[in-house]
């Protein structure tokens, strides 16, 4: 099973590269021989190759270089969203899979287009909350920190109905965006690593022709702090 | 005159706060009320030094006050509040009635985010910034927001003094005309390769192309240069050449600022009480900005000796057979944990130790604290042989076994302990060797209340 981690070097800023280890991690004791490639700029990436990805927050310096990057394979990407690849697009990582990003200085960048949604960045408004959100993927809710500056206007399909904490712009009902095996969210936590429900759900999304028998999380650890986080979140 | 009325009021102001337990802020502020450019107007002493960066500062400015206070200069410096209205106050304070500063030197913590209002009122001849690391990322965004607070905070005019090491730092130097650098060549961590979980450097600060690393101390620190634009790590003027913490010392260079380049007359060995890389770079800081307002090295090197830091962010303690040693580290603060578990390394190579983390802290902002930084913290470093068990405690103690279950650590080696007491009884008979607990400032009590502290 082969894994890749994009721009794990410039777009790691929340504890991202958690959610690359814990995945790995629980991969590896279910008896799955993960390979985890780590790519950045310059280099050739050939996206079919993956069973998933995975691509992390940045500085919104960071956002527009990765967007300038991805633009090489667009069409790719493309492609592999909708052949169904599992992809993970956490923190304003998801921003660049839209139509556009209005910066804070008033710049206006051309995303992916991949979706149909606008950024639009502030500079010294940052959301820093808690929250919890709900998917039907999931049968239990999920837990985590938001960090951002930005707020998202007109997505279609969404990922998270928001049960506490913010949304995709303020008091939105919505957070996140779900396109084919796509999930783009801000939350961070790392978000594979406080909700290992969603963990368990995810690792047999990747194993797709259900290869592996029993993918579970056995770490009652984690099972510990997400239901001790869960239960402080509840008003 | 209305000068004259506004200083006496603070003093006044500051003089009654002394009764009334109020902050030191306060007689400033409703100075700066009366006349918001007042501290344009009184007369301040010819050497104003400033101190800002993410860590060190509080420990920098303690040890830059001790050198020059034991070179026998007048100097004055906020000692509690470092936003504009906490300066205002203890500047104002110390002027005579016609507005002059008593003091020769005004010495200054800023806080990073401020400076750039601070100055505004006035201009700091030496400006001294330690390092950008990412500390409180829920209120500070992260590194590069800061980076650009304290972008605007610089002035044509000053002398910068920076560390070399650290990319963001140094990218204040690319145009800048007046620059002294430190930094370090050799630290105990420093490897060809990167082991950290992140690098904020990872793309230059100043242009955004990879930046290529000959070596790195830890995260984005170390000897780099831009593939694209100039900015490389510097010669610095003030080198730390050698550190030694099995032997408790280290090598500070400064030839460049030696009357006789490359002789040894300008290598001074200096004795590391507590073996703690951030302990260096505020003695590399303090040597930079004394030497540069006169006061020679033989001196100041003399000074350092005698110095015990006020800010007692260690703390020795007895638990039954067993000594310890409590870390005060800011949690949500990746160097402070860094130096916290590289000093652990340290003084575990002399010894067998046990080393206890506890993670307790419930934020007054929120009900659930953000635990992302868990994922920065090189906690795999704890993977040494002569640390023979490391206990997790406290409200986030099973975030920490998640984390840990992610490292090389055996899992024989570690015990989670939710509640503070317990994991003092567990202490008392299970611990190995020394204690070494490392913590923040808001939960050290729960540890430190039930234990002998010596």
């Amino acid at each position: 099973m082969k894994i890749l981690h994009l721009y794990h070097d410039f777009m790691n800023l929340y504890g991202d590269i958690g959610n690359v280890l814990i995945l790995c991690h629980h991969l590896k004791k279910c008896g799955v021989n993960v390979i985890l490639e780590k790519k950045s700029l310059k280099e050739k990436i050939i996206f079919f190759e993956y069973d998933f990805i995975y691509i992390g927050s940045g500085t919104e310096r960071n956002q527009k270089i990765a967007l300038h990057d991805l633009k090489n394979y667009k069409e790719e990407i493309l492609k592999t969203i909708e052949r169904g690849t599992p992809f993970l697009a956490t923190g304003n990582s998801f921003e660049i899979f839209g139509s556009k990003i209005h910066s804070a200085s008033g710049e206006i960048f051309d995303g992916l287009s991949i979706l149909k949604f606008d950024t639009i960045e502030h500079n010294d408004k940052r959301i820093a909350e808690n929250g919890i959100y709900e998917t039907e993927f999931c049968r239990k809710p999920l837990v985590g920190f938001i960090n951002k500056c930005s707020e998202i206007r007109d997505i279609d399909n969404h990922l998270f109905k928001v049960k506490v904490g913010p949304g995709d712009f303020p008091n939105s009902s919505f957070e996140g965006v779900r396109h084919f095996n796509f999930f783009g969210t801000h939350l961070i936590g790392p978000i594979l690593v406080r909700n290992p429900y969603f963990l368990e759900k995810f690792m047999e999304l990747i194993d797709k022709n259900n290869n592996f028998k029993n993918l579970k999380i056995k770490d009652m650890y984690a099972i510990k702090s997400y239901e001790l986080t869960l239960n402080n979140l509840k008003i | 005159m209305k000068v004259l009325i506004t200083i006496l009021l603070c003093k006044f102001l500051k003089f009654l706060g002394r009764f009334f337990g109020k902050g030191t802020s306060f007689p400033g502020k409703i100075a700066l009320k009366i006349d918001p450019h007042i501290l344009k107007k009184i007369k301040m002493p010819k050497h104003i030094l400033a101190v800002t960066g993410s860590n060190g500062k509080t420990s920098t400015v303690e040890l830059i006050a001790h050198i020059l206070t034991d070179s026998g200069k007048k100097v004055i410096y906020n000692k509690e509040s470092n936003l504009t209205a906490g300066v205002a106050t203890f500047a104002l304070s110390d002027c005579d009635l016609k507005g002059n500063m008593r003091s020769e030197i005004l010495l200054l913590e800023t806080d990073e985010r401020y400076a750039k209002h601070t100055f505004g009122h006035f201009n700091p001849t030496h400006y001294a910034i330690t390092n950008l690391c990412r500390d409180q990322m829920p209120r500070n965004g992260h590194t590069e927001f800061v980076y650009k607070c304290v972008k605007d905070s610089i002035k044509n005019g000053m002398t910068l003094i920076l560390n070399a090491d650290d990319p963001f730092v140094s990218s204040f130097g690319l145009n800048f005309e007046k620059i002294v650098y430190f930094g370090a060549n050799l630290l105990p961590t420093t490897t060809p390769e990167f082991t950290s979980l992140f690098n904020d450097a990872a793309l230059c600060p100043h242009c955004k192309t990879h930046l290529n690393y000959d070596t790195y101390h830890y995260a984005g620190w170390g000897k780099y240069s831009c593939e694209n634009c100039v900015l490389k790590k510097n010669e610095a003027d003030y080198t730390a050449t050698y550190v030694n913490f099995d032997d408790d010392y280290v090598i500070i260079d400064t030839h460049a600022h030696s009357e006789k380049p490359e002789s040894s007359d300008s290598n001074y060995k200096l004795p590391v009480t507590f073996p703690s890389i951030g302990y260096i770079y505020n003695v590399l800081t303090a040597c930079a900005l004394t030497n540069l307002i006169g006061i020679p090295m033989e001196k100041i090197v003399d000074s350092i000796k005698k110095f015990t830091p006020k800010t007692g962010r260690v703390v020795k303690f007895r638990l039954g057979t067993h000594i310890g040693t409590l870390l005060i580290s800011k949690h949500d603060n990746y160097g402070s944990y860094t130096q916290s578990i590289q000093t652990v390394l340290a003084l575990a190579k002399k010894q067998i130790c046990t080393v206890v983390i506890i993670v307790d802290k419930i934020s007054r902002r929120y009900n659930q604290n953000d635990i992302s930084w868990f994922w920065d913290a090189d906690f795999e470093f704890l993977n040494h042989k002569q640390i023979k068990k490391i206990v997790l405690s406290g409200r986030y103690c099973n975030d920490l076994a998640v984390r840990f279950s992610v490292t090389s650590i055996s899992t024989d080696k570690i015990a989670i302990i939710p509640v503070i007491a317990d994991c003092i009884s567990h202490l008392k008979t299970g611990a190995e060797g020394e204690i070494y607990v490392i913590t923040c400032f808001s939960d050290k009590d729960k540890f430190l209340s039930k234990v002998k502290v010596i």
